[in-house]
């Protein structure tokens, strides 16, 4: 019994200490400090590639992406007369075409 | 102290000059809100250097993002609300840390670290010495509640914030407020009855 007195006391008192908080007061410089940060900032942001402004960058994308699919379907689509190509100049170069079997005959 | 905020419009033209890049509102801003917008960091921070250095990024964040504030509430509201978050911010990264050091340490890399949470560093300048102890735990036992419970406690009482700001600031009823502010009451005293209980024994 006495001690759940003891512990209530002891929770009252430690709520009451909120109450004893002091104002802490910021430190002088805290402005300047503040200040000197956006500088600083304003300074860092003048970037080198400013014009290029988020729609540039998306068009950019736009144009890579756009070279990139037209080239890979140039590639395959030409891939198939390539193997024709391919095979005749193959034929030819190891003469198994038709046309050179009559001088066995 | 002059301010810019004697009636809505005045707050308006204030808005536009920050919006502006103004030199001297953003110099009176900073006159106006420095010690209040400190004040709400360390009432959630107890520490006087990671406080300040929490109210700088709530001032450059408001600077920052000054053009995207629309004006749904007072600036004072919306500078505050920013405050709240960048501290909550801060500590959940420094117990994030706190945890990760200690569970290097448990696999053998030794790093030396508190193995507690952030709580542990108390050093609150406006806490007289023979109070720091129960201060401490107080903090502590805060730290422990459920976000929005430890955000309407703290502002309430430890920032001295009245409940009308700080359901402006939460973005809740004041009937809200209160609930929440009996529960986060109830808590505490049901945390530190627990705590002096295991003390005593």
């Amino acid at each position: 019994m006495k001690s759940t007195k003891k512990i209530e006391e002891n929770i009252n008192e430690t709520f009451k200490v909120l109450e004893t908080i002091e104002e802490v007061k910021v430190n002088h410089f805290f402005k300047h400090k503040v200040l000197q940060q956006l500088e600083n900032q304003k300074e860092e942001k003048l970037p080198v590639f400013g014009w290029f402004t988020p729609k540039l960058q998306l068009a950019t994308l736009g144009m890579v992406l756009l070279l990139n699919v037209s080239s890979i379907y140039y590639v395959f689509s030409s891939q198939e007369k390539n193997t024709e190509v391919t095979l005749e100049t193959f034929a030819k170069s190891y003469s198994l075409q038709t046309e050179t079997t009559y001088i066995l005959n | 102290m002059f301010t810019f905020f004697n009636n809505n419009l005045g707050e308006q033209d204030f808005i536009t000059k920050l919006i502006e890049g103004n030199q001297t509102a953003f110099s009176q801003l900073l006159d106006d809100y420095q010690q209040k917008v400190f004040s709400t960091c360390i009432s959630f921070i107890p520490n006087k250097e990671d406080a300040e250095d929490v109210a700088q990024e709530v001032f450059l964040t408001v600077f920052k993002s000054i053009k995207k504030f629309k004006g749904d509430s007072k600036l004072s509201t919306w500078i505050y609300k920013i405050a709240t978050n960048k501290c909550l911010e801060f500590i959940r990264k420094k117990n994030t840390k706190k945890r990760f050091a200690f569970m290097q340490s448990i696999m053998g890399n030794e790093i030396p670290f508190d193995k507690t949470n952030y709580f542990t560093e108390f050093n609150h300048p406006g806490i007289i010495l023979e109070n720091k102890e129960k201060s401490a735990t107080i903090f502590k036992a805060i730290n422990t509640l459920p976000e929005m419970q430890r955000v309407i406690f703290t502002l309430a009482k430890i920032d001295g914030k009245s409940y009308e700001e700080i359901a402006e600031i939460t973005g809740k009823s004041l009937s809200s407020v209160e609930s929440v502010m009996f529960r986060a009451k109830k808590a505490l005293q049901e945390k530190l009855g627990k705590f002096y209980k295991n003390n005593s024994s």
